[in-house]
């Protein structure tokens, strides 16, 4: 029997509309507490966890490009490695939320590479692929979204600029706070059969509480209630075929 | 009859066999059929139109909608198909139909050879409660327990249940009589979840298995899971081929196999593969069964179960004794006495001079307690090299569909050693790569790395205890972000400029994923090669 977790986000209707018009909240709001701080140059990009990713919604990325002699260069610039270029070292650098970081992508092919972290000779290096992007979907026009492969892991990225990111936080500042009160959505993280539903329109169920089993790939699984609440709807009865995504029980 | 080259050309069992089942099992099966020279017959359902199985096959039947109650599971249908299309026997792998006894008389009943022990062997040792008094009765200790099922759906038996369970000892497991692969089974901590455990497991088993008998046994906690690979002929003979450790697994379904098991002496050996001989010839086992045993902390054997089936993890068994199971299982299925090959190999089950470890990649989340995640599998990369192995129906764009078991391959390593083995393990894995569904490969390239593994340190509740998937998934979710920032920054998207401003990532993919070679670098990159450690750090 597997507990699943559930995909937790804010009611639609509670959480001001993206600046895109399509009414789909987004997990966070990208770089918001990042980019509050300094506005972010032309070249800054944003990557945040896809929503289709496992537990999406995680801190967002804020990287930018450290230029020659800038902040990098004059605070975390490592001792310089015999036989390399300095130009080369330096394009090396990059700003992570603001911070310098050693990083750098080594590609082998179209989109295979190593990401080396850390100073020569200390550092360390990881496979990763980078499958071709692709837009990322209506719910975020204008990003791009890519599936990476890290140490098996796949992780799907939403990645778009950091200019951009700062427009829709300006955006979603100016409508007001709302807040995550209103309804919690539960909604399905596997595809499969609802096999009972265990809660009821009106109940009151506690944190943890079984609201509906699911089976998916010959397992019973167990869809929980993410909070306290009353349910004040359910969306899915018995034998109804659910995907990845739908909504199962809302919680006020 | 046509002259052939082959000395074993004239010595095909039958001609024409109906698989009845899918997957990776299905192309196990299929393969043997053709390395013996019969023809190999799939059915497949509306999700499995051209999949692995079918693409295989000398012939594929359609046999029901995806719904496996109405395709793989149709004793009708499958026994029609059989029939109609020539097969003279039936090979039903795991799981779906191979442990219904209903299945195998419909087909003995239909003229047919079901390839696996017959309907009355299965009856006796495919419901564990029989197994359990079966042992009792040649001496054999089984994890203690009840022998009867629970008296469900009669309240006024509850007390009794009650009673029994205090008698058996907390915690305990409620386990469906008819049960395999973890389903209808459910833990029971303290006496108030009882009822309702007893309620669900025996839903759940009478979902999987059309039975929802079930019954209690106790949680024998820190144990290893030991099985013992048996053949057995129809003269009434019956050998031991060795024993594999299963012992990581998770909600009762295992992760990792190997053979032989670690650390056992050739003694303990001799008397693990006695006790499960004794148990089958009592059964009159025939064809290939498997004794599933627990070893307990302080060294004892319990009898668990009898699966009378081929098992999912047959594979090291047969790389280690260098025994085809399925083409033995062809063979007595025939009528045949235990092939020389088979006796050989028993007679060196308590000596085994390799070792072997299998990995099932499931598609299932290891961040997320191992939820299930079918979908399309758009890359795929299997390992290849001295001493691996790999079964699997899959290839790059098949669909895992959410109907079916969630297993999609099996990667086996092979090697002198133990040691060796769990080396090449760490590389085989190394090359492997899925993209489209989230697989174990991530639990499976820890465990390979493991020194508590290395050490034979083995349990029940080793992944448990060894494997924390959210932060694992933390620390790659955090890299990934990084390389996709730094590609971006690079201008490494779909040949797009650098820097992701608005204009440009509206841009519509070029042909090229290229980002331009940058020759500027070379120097940095042969660098960063040779001295890069190409792998995470231990």
């Amino acid at each position: 029997m597997a507990t699943v977790t559930t995909q937790l986000e804010p009611d639609e209707s509670s959480v001001p509309a993206a600046e895109d018009g399509s009414g789909v909240a987004r997990p966070a709001v990208p770089g918001d507490a990042a980019l509050a701080e300094r506005p972010p140059s032309r070249s800054a990009i944003v990557v945040t966890l896809a929503p289709e990713s496992a537990w999406a919604g995680e801190a967002p990325v804020v990287m930018d490009r450290a230029e020659p002699g800038g902040l990098a260069a004059n605070t975390a610039r490592p001792e310089a490695d015999p036989g390399t270029p300095d130009s080369q070292d330096l394009r090396s650098d990059v700003l992570v939320d603001g911070s310098p970081r050693r990083l750098r992508l080594e590609y082998r092919d179209t989109e295979s590479a190593l990401l080396v972290r850390g100073a020569r000779g200390e550092h360390q290096a990881v496979r990763v692929r980078l499958l071709a992007e692709r837009p990322a979907g209506p719910e975020s026009p204008g990003s791009r979204r890519r599936e990476i492969l890290v140490d098996g892991w796949r992780v799907v990225v939403d990645v778009e600029s950091a200019v951009r990111a700062e427009l829709r936080a300006v955006a979603h500042r100016g409508r007001g706070t709302t807040g995550q009160s209103g309804p919690t959505l539960v909604r399905a993280m596997i595809p499969g059969v609802v096999l009972r539903v265990m809660a009821n329109k009106g109940d009151t169920v506690e944190a943890g509480q079984v609201l509906i089993v699911v089976e998916a790939m010959k397992m019973q699984n167990e869809i929980r209630a993410p909070r306290s609440g009353a349910v004040d709807r359910v969306a899915v009865e018995s034998g109804s075929k659910i995907e990845v995504g739908d909504l199962l029980v809302s919680l006020s | 009859m046509t002259v052939s080259l082959h000395k074993d050309a004239g010595e095909a069992p039958f001609q024409r066999v109906l698989v009845a089942n899918r997957g990776e099992i299905a192309v196990r099966i299929i393969r043997a059929c053709h390395e013996m020279n019969m023809e190999a017959i799939a059915i497949y359902s509306d999700a499995d139109v051209g999949a692995g199985h079918v693409r295989l096959a000398d012939h594929a039947i359609r046999i029901g909608p995806a719904s496996p109650a109405e395709s793989y599971l149709r004793i009708d249908a499958i026994v029609r198909a059989a029939l109609d299309h020539g097969a003279q026997a039936v090979h039903p792998g795991y799981g779906f139909l191979a442990e219904r006894a209903a299945f195998a008389r419909a087909i003995e009943d239909a003229g047919l050879v079901f390839v696996g022990p017959p309907s009355d062997v299965i009856d006796a040792l495919g419901d564990k409660l029989h197994a359990r008094r079966a042992a009792r009765s040649v001496g054999v200790a089984a994890v203690p327990g009840t022998l009867e099922p629970a008296p469900i759906g009669r309240p006024e038996e509850l007390e009794k249940i009650l009673a029994e369970a205090r008698e058996v000892g907390l915690p305990l497991l409620v386990k469906a009589a008819a049960g395999g692969g973890g389903r209808g089974m459910r833990r029971v901590a303290t006496i108030e979840e009882l009822s309702a455990a007893l309620a669900s497991g025996s839903a759940e088993a009478a979902s999987a298995f059309g039975d929802g008998s079930v019954y209690l046994e106790r949680e024998i906690v820190g144990a290893r899971h030991i099985e013992v690979q048996l053949l057995g002929d129809q003269f009434g003979r019956v050998v031991a081929i060795g024993e594999r450790d299963c012992s990581l697994q998770r909600r009762h379904q295992k992760l990792v196999e190997e053979a032989p098991a670690p650390g056992l002496t050739e003694t303990e050996r001799r008397e693990l593969h006695g006790m499960a001989v004794k148990v089958a010839e009592v059964a009159g086992l025939r064809n290939a069964a498997t004794a599933e045993f627990l070893r307990a902390e302080d060294g004892s054997f319990y009898f668990l179960e009898v699966n009378t089936r081929l098992q999912v993890e047959h594979g090291v068994t047969e790389l280690v004794s260098g025994l085809d199971i399925v083409r033995e299982q062809f063979l007595l299925a025939a009528g045949r006495p235990l092939s020389g090959a088979a006796m050989e190999a028993a007679r060196r089950a308590s000596q085994p001079g390799s070792h072997a470890i299998e990995v099932r990649l499931t598609a299932e989340d290891p961040s997320r307690d191992f939820a299930p995640t079918p979908g399309r599998i758009t890359r795929w990369s299997m390992p290849s090299g001295p001493g691996v192995r790999v079964d699997t129906a899959i290839a790059a764009g098949d669909r895992v569909p959410a109907e079916y078991d969630n297993l999609i391959a099996k990667i086996m390593v092979h090697a002198g050693t133990r040691d060796a083995a769990i080396e090449r393990l760490r590389r085989a894995l190394d090359e492997t790569e899925v993209a489209g569904v989230q697989t174990t490969l991530p639990f499976h390239r820890q465990v390979a790395r493991s020194t508590t593994f290395r050490d034979g340190d083995l349990s029940t509740a080793w992944v448990g205890e060894n494997w924390d998937g959210p932060a694992a998934w933390a620390g790659a979710a955090d890299l990934a972000k990084l390389a996709a920032g730094l590609a971006a920054l690079d201008g490494r998207g779909n040949g797009e400029p650098r820097g992701m401003n608005p204009d440009a990532s509206r841009a519509p993919d070029r042909g090229s994923p290229r980002g331009g070679t940058r020759p500027a670098e070379r120097g940095w990159h042969r660098a960063g090669l040779e001295e890069a450690v190409d792998r995470w750090p231990r």
